[in-house]
C-alpha cells in the first residue's frame, strides 16, 4: 500500500481500532460490574466513582456503555461477516456460471429484499425468541442480498476481462479462477460494503434491542440503555445522551473508514486543475518574438512534472510554427511527450503537470495575436472548442455515454454561440452529415454505445469542427480504429481541410505510415525534445536523424525481418547524458554522450538534433 | 497427407444482439461455414475488420466458445466431444495471446506467479523448479529475470505483451492463437514483438493463428493468409500471393486502406 493510502486510512483506522480494542479489553478494565444493581443510588448524576452517572437501577453507566460496545460490536460484526462470506460465495457462483446457478443464488437471495427489514427481523425473532444469537442470524439474513448483489455485479464485470479468459485458456479449474483471480479483484468493493454493513447492523441491532427484540436484559447493550433511559428521560436526561453518543461515534468512525477505503481503492487523483492553470498566468512576461505568426507560433515550450523530490522536465524547449491550411504531424513513441505538447497548446494539462516556460502565440479570428500561455482561465475557455478544437484518441470515453450524440454536438455549438436548441440541433444534423455519418437524421438520436468506433470518432470530429475552428489538434485520432475505418477517417480530415479554408491541423501519432498519408510537415519527438523536423516527403525519404530512420524501418511493409529499435524511451527522470537517443542508436559513439546535441538547422524549415546528420544519407 | 494439428470443419457461430429495450432479439451470425486447416509449425494469418468474426473463430479453435454447428479437431480429437476435465488437460497444448496487454494480466498478482500458473495448473514441474522455469521464460521473451516479483503496472505495454507471451509459452504449447497482439502497441514496439514471435516460432516449432486487421503485419509473420469478411472466408492463400495479386475485391480494399510510406514516396 502506498504512503498516501496509509495516511488516508490513519485517522479512521485509529478510531475504529480504538473502539475494537476497548470492546476487547473491557473485562480487564477496573470497572464496576455492569449488571450489579444499587437501587439506593438510582439516577444519580455523574460523580467521581461513576463518571457517567448511574442508571434507573443504580448500575454504573460508564461500565454499561463499554460493555455495551462489546455486545453491539460482536453482534454487528458477526452478522456482517457471515453475510459477507455467504453473499460473496453466492455472488461469485452466480456471476461466473450465470444461467441456472444465477437463478438459484442471486435471484433467490433477492427475495429477502421484498420484505421490510424490521418486519423480517421481527418475524425471525418472534419465531426463534430474542437473544444475541437470534439477532446475529436475523441481521445476517437481512444483509445477505447486499453482498450477493455487489459481488455478482463485480464478478460480471471482471469475468469478461481478458485475464480471466487467459486463465480459462490455461486450463485452470473454475474453482481456482474464482478464488485466485476473480475474488482478489472484487474484494475492494466487498471490503467497502463490509464496513458499511457493520455500521448499519450496529444501528439496527440497537433498534431491535430498543424494541425489546434483541439482547435480553440485564445484559448491557446500547439499544437497551436507550430503552431504559427513555422512561426516566425527565429525571435523568443525560442517561439518554451516553448510549446515543457511543452509537453515533461508532457509526461515524466506521463510515469514515468506509469512505477512505473507497478512496484508497479508487485512486483517481484529486483535481489540482485550478492550481496548475493559475500558475500559467504567473509566467514571466517575456518579449514576444518580432515576427507575427500567421496562425500559431510556439517557442521554448517546456512542461514539467512536480514530484516530491523536485521537478522533472517532460517536454523541453519545443518550438513549432503552423501556417493556416497547413498539416503538421507530431510523431513519436509513447513517452516522447507528443501528447503533452498537444495538451499544453490547449491549456489542458493534467494536474501536477505544469507549463513552466514558453510563448504560445496564436492569431485569433479578428487577427489579434494572443499568447495562450498567459491567458486567464475564462479567456482560454472562450478559445477552447471555438477557435481551437481537439479530437482525442478514444472517442468511446470522450463522448458522454448518457446523452444522445446530436445533443452533444449541439451543446458544443451552444457553448460558444447563443443559438436556440432547434437551430443548434439542425446544425448538428448537417455537421454529422458532413462528417459522413450514415443516416444522420436518425443517428442524432443515438447514444454513443449504439455507434461503431469509427462512427463515434466521426461524431467527435463533428463536435470539434462545429464552431469552424482555425486550429484543430488531433491526438492519435485513428489509432483505435481498423485500417479500413482509419483510411476513411484520414480521408475525412483531408476533406475537412479543403472545405474549411485556412484550417490548421496538428496531427499527433506514433504511426509514420499514417503520417505519410496526411502530413505536409513532420516534427519527430523523442524523450521530450524535437529531434527532427522538415517537409514530410523529405523527412520520409531522407531522414536526417537515426531515430526517424529507425521509426521508418520498423513500419511493416513488404516482407522480411523488421528493424526494431532496441529498448524503450528513457524515463524523463533518468535521461542519459548527452544525446537521449544514443543508448538505442546504431551509430552512437563517445562524442554523442559528451553533451546534449543542439537542434541543427540543415536547410530552410529542416532541422536535426544529431551531430552526425551529414553522414546520414 | 499428414493429419492437421487443428482442423475446423463447417464452423458456424451466432450471437444474440438486441437493439433498444423492447425490440426483438436478433441473431447475428459471427462466423459462417468456416473451414480451416493448420499444420504443425505453420503460421496462418486471419485478416479482417472488427466484427468480421476473426476473434470468434480464434476462440472456437481453442474450445473457449462452442460452435453452433461444425466441429474443431485438435490433433484428431473433437473438442466438442471432450468432457470439461479432458478439455482442461488438452489446454496445455493450446494457448492464447490477447490484444490488450493492460487487460490480459491480473493487476493484483506479481507477473512471475502469473507466468507460473500454466505449469502449476498442469503439474508440469516440481515446486522447486518453478522459480528456474519462470526465469528461463522471462529470458526467453527478453525481459529481466529479476523482475518476476513486480506487478503488471510497473511494465510498459510492450513489456506486458512479452509477459503475456511468456505465460502462453509456459506450458510448451503446440498451437498459439494470437488475437491482435500488436495492434495496441507503438509501431517501434510492434516490430520488437513481431520479431520475437517469429524467433519463438522458429525456435519452438509453434503453430500460430495470428489475428489482425492489418495485412502488412500478417505478411511479416505468416506463410498463409485467410481473409474474412462478414463471418466468411473470402480469400485464402500464400501470404505473398494474396498480397501481390489479391483475388477478392475486399482484399484489394484492405490493401488499399493500409497506410504506406512507400506509396507516398512513389507518388
Amino acid at each position: 500500500m502506498s504512503g498516501r493510502a496509509a495516511r488516508q486510512l490513519l485517522v479512521p483506522g485509529i478510531l475504529v481500532g480504538a473502539i475494537i480494542v476497548i470492546a476487547l479489553i473491557v473485562p480487564l478494565l477496573p470497572l464496576p460490574d455492569p449488571i450489579r444493581m444499587e437501587v439506593s443510588a438510582r439516577l444519580l448524576p455523574p460523580s467521581a466513582m461513576h463518571p457517567l452517572g448511574q442508571d434507573e437501577y443504580g448500575r454504573d453507566v460508564l461500565s454499561r456503555v463499554l460493555w455495551g460496545a462489546r455486545t453491539s460490536l460482536v453482534v454487528a460484526s458477526l452478522a456482517a461477516a457471515s453475510a459477507a462470506i455467504a453473499g460473496t460465495l453466492l455472488g461469485l457462483l452466480g456471476g461466473y456460471f450465470r444461467g441456472f446457478v444465477e437463478l438459484l443464488t442471486v435471484r433467490s437471495a433477492e427475495i429477502i429484499l421484498c420484505f421490510p427489514p424490521i418486519l423480517l427481523a421481527l418475524l425471525v425473532v418472534t419465531l426463534a425468541g430474542p437473544g444475541a444469537g437470534t439477532l446475529v442470524i436475523a441481521l445476517s439474513f437481512l444483509y445477505l442480498p447486499g453482498f450477493v448483489r455487489v459481488c455478482f455485479a463485480e464478478t460480471l464485470a471482471v469475468r469478461t476481462l481478458d485475464y480471466v479468459t487467459a486463465q480459462e485458456a490455461l486450463g485452470a479449474h473454475p474453482g481456482r479462477i474464482l478464488m485466485r483471480t476473480i475474488l482478489p479483484n472484487v474484494a475492494p468493493s466487498l471490503l467497502v460494503q463490509l464496513s458499511l454493513t457493520v455500521a448499519s447492523a450496529l444501528v439496527l441491532e440497537s433498534g431491535l434491542s430498543f424494541l425489546g427484540l434483541g439482547v435480553v436484559p440485564p445484559a448491557p447493550s446500547w439499544g437497551l440503555m436507550i430503552r431504559g433511559a427513555r422512561s426516566t428521560m425527565e429525571q435523568a436526561p443525560w442517561l439518554l445522551l451516553w448510549p446515543c453518543l457511543a452509537l453515533a461515534g461508532a457509526v461515524i468512525a466506521l463510515n469514515l473508514l468506509c469512505d477512505r477505503l473507497r478512496d484508497v481503492f479508487d485512486p483517481r487523483t484529486r483535481s489540482l486543475g485550478w492550481l496548475a492553470r493559475a500558475t500559467i498566468a504567473l509566467l514571466p512576461r517575456s518579449a514576444p518574438p518580432a515576427e507575427k505568426p500567421s496562425l500559431m507560433q510556439v517557442a521554448g515550450l517546456t512542461v514539467e512534472l512536480d514530484t516530491p523530490t523536485g521537478t522533472v522536465p517532460l517536454v523541453r524547449d519545443i518550438s513549432l510554427t503552423l501556417a493556416p491550411g497547413e498539416t503538421l504531424a507530431i510523431v513519436g513513441e509513447s513517452g516522447s511527450g507528443k501528447t503533452l505538447t498537444a495538451l499544453a497548446l490547449l491549456g489542458l494539462l493534467p494536474p501536477s503537470v505544469r507549463l513552466t516556460g514558453g510563448v504560445l502565440l496564436f492569431r485569433a479570428r479578428g487577427g489579434r495575436v494572443q499568447d495562450l500561455a498567459r491567458l486567464s482561465e475564462p479567456e482560454l475557455r472562450r478559445l477552447q472548442g471555438d477557435e481551437i478544437a481537439m479530437v482525442f484518441q478514444d472517442a468511446g470515453s470522450s463522448l458522454n455515454p448518457v446523452h444522445r450524440v446530436g445533443k452533444q454536438v449541439a451543446e458544443a455549438i451552444r457553448a460558444h454561440r447563443p443559438a436556440a436548441w432547434s437551430a443548434a440541433m439542425a446544425r448538428a444534423v448537417s455537421l454529422l452529415r458532413e462528417v459522413g455519418l450514415p443516416d444522420a437524421e436518425q443517428r442524432v438520436r443515438s447514444f454513443p454505445h449504439e455507434l461503431s468506433g469509427g462512427q463515434r470518432q466521426r461524431v467527435m470530429i463533428a463536435a470539434a469542427v462545429a464552431n469552424n475552428p482555425r486550429l484543430l489538434i488531433a491526438d492519435e485520432p485513428t489509432t483505435a480504429l481498423d485500417v479500413t475505418i482509419q483510411a476513411q477517417v484520414l480521408a475525412l480530415f483531408a476533406t475537412l481541410k479543403t472545405r474549411a479554408e485556412g484550417l490548421g491541423l496538428i496531427f499527433v501519432t506514433h504511426n509514420l505510415a499514417v503520417v505519410s498519408e496526411i502530413a505536409e510537415r513532420i516534427c519527430v519527438m523523442y524523450a521530450g525534445e524535437i529531434v527532427e523536423e522538415g517537409m514530410a516527403g523529405e523527412v520520409l525519404s531522407q531522414p536526417r536523424h537515426p531515430y526517424t530512420a529507425a521509426l521508418i524501418a520498423s513500419v511493416p511493409e513488404g516482407g522480411g525481418r523488421l528493424v526494431a529499435i532496441p529498448g524503450g524511451v528513457p524515463l524523463p527522470s533518468a535521461l542519459p547524458h548527452g544525446c537521449s537517443f544514443a543508448p538505442r542508436c546504431p551509430r552512437a559513439s563517445a562524442e554523442c554522450s559528451a553533451a546534449p546535441p543542439p537542434l541543427a538547422r540543415i536547410a530552410a524549415g529542416r532541422a536535426s538534433r544529431c551531430i552526425k546528420w551529414r553522414e546520414l544519407t | 497427407m499428414n493429419p492437421a494439428l487443428v482442423q475446423a470443419e463447417g464452423l458456424w457461430r451466432s450471437f444474440r444482439g438486441r437493439h433498444g429495450l423492447f425490440a426483438q432479439r436478433a441473431e447475428i451470425m459471427a462466423v459462417r461455414d468456416v473451414n480451416l486447416r493448420i499444420d504443425r509449425g505453420e503460421a496462418v494469418g486471419v485478416v479482417g475488420e472488427s466484427g468480421c468474426g476473426k476473434s470468434t473463430l480464434g476462440r472456437m479453435l481453442l474450445g473457449l466458445l462452442p460452435p453452433l454447428r461444425g466441429r474443431v479437431l485438435f490433433d484428431g480429437q473433437d473438442l466438442n466431444g471432450l468432457g470439461h476435465s479432458q478439455l482442461r488437460r488438452l489446454r496445455r497444448r493450446m494457448q492464447m495471446i490477447f490484444q490488450d496487454p493492460y487487460a490480459s494480466l491480473d493487476p493484483r498478482r506479481p507477473v512471475g506467479r502469473q507466468i507460473a500458473d500454466g505449469f502449476l495448473i498442469h503439474d508440469l514441474c516440481d515446486s522447486s523448479a518453478v522459480q528456474d522455469r519462470v526465469i528461463e521464460l522471462l529470458k526467453l521473451v527478453g525481459l529481466d529475470p529479476t523482475h518476476a516479483e513486480r506487478l503488471p503496472h510497473e511494465f510498459s505495454g510492450g513489456q506486458r505483451q512479452r509477459i503475456a507471451i511468456a505465460r502462453a509459452l509456459a506450458t510448451k504449447p503446440d498451437f498459439v492463437v494470437a488475437d491482435e497482439p500488436v495492434s495496441a502497441l507503438d509501431v517501434s514496439v510492434q516490430a520488437q514483438i513481431l520479431n520475437l514471435l517469429a524467433d519463438l516460432r522458429a525456435e519452438l516449432g509453434l503453430a500460430l493463428l495470428f489475428i489482425s486487421h492489418d495485412l502488412h503485419v500478417v505478411r511479416h509473420l505468416c506463410e498463409r493468409v485467410v481473409v474474412m469478411y462478414l463471418g466468411r472466408i473470402v480469400e485464402e492463400g500464400k501470404a505473398e500471393d494474396v498480397f501481390r495479386a489479391p483475388a477478392h475485391s475486399y482484399t484489394r480494399a484492405l490493401i488499399a486502406a493500409s497506410p504506406s510510406i512507400r506509396r507516398r514516396l512513389r507518388s
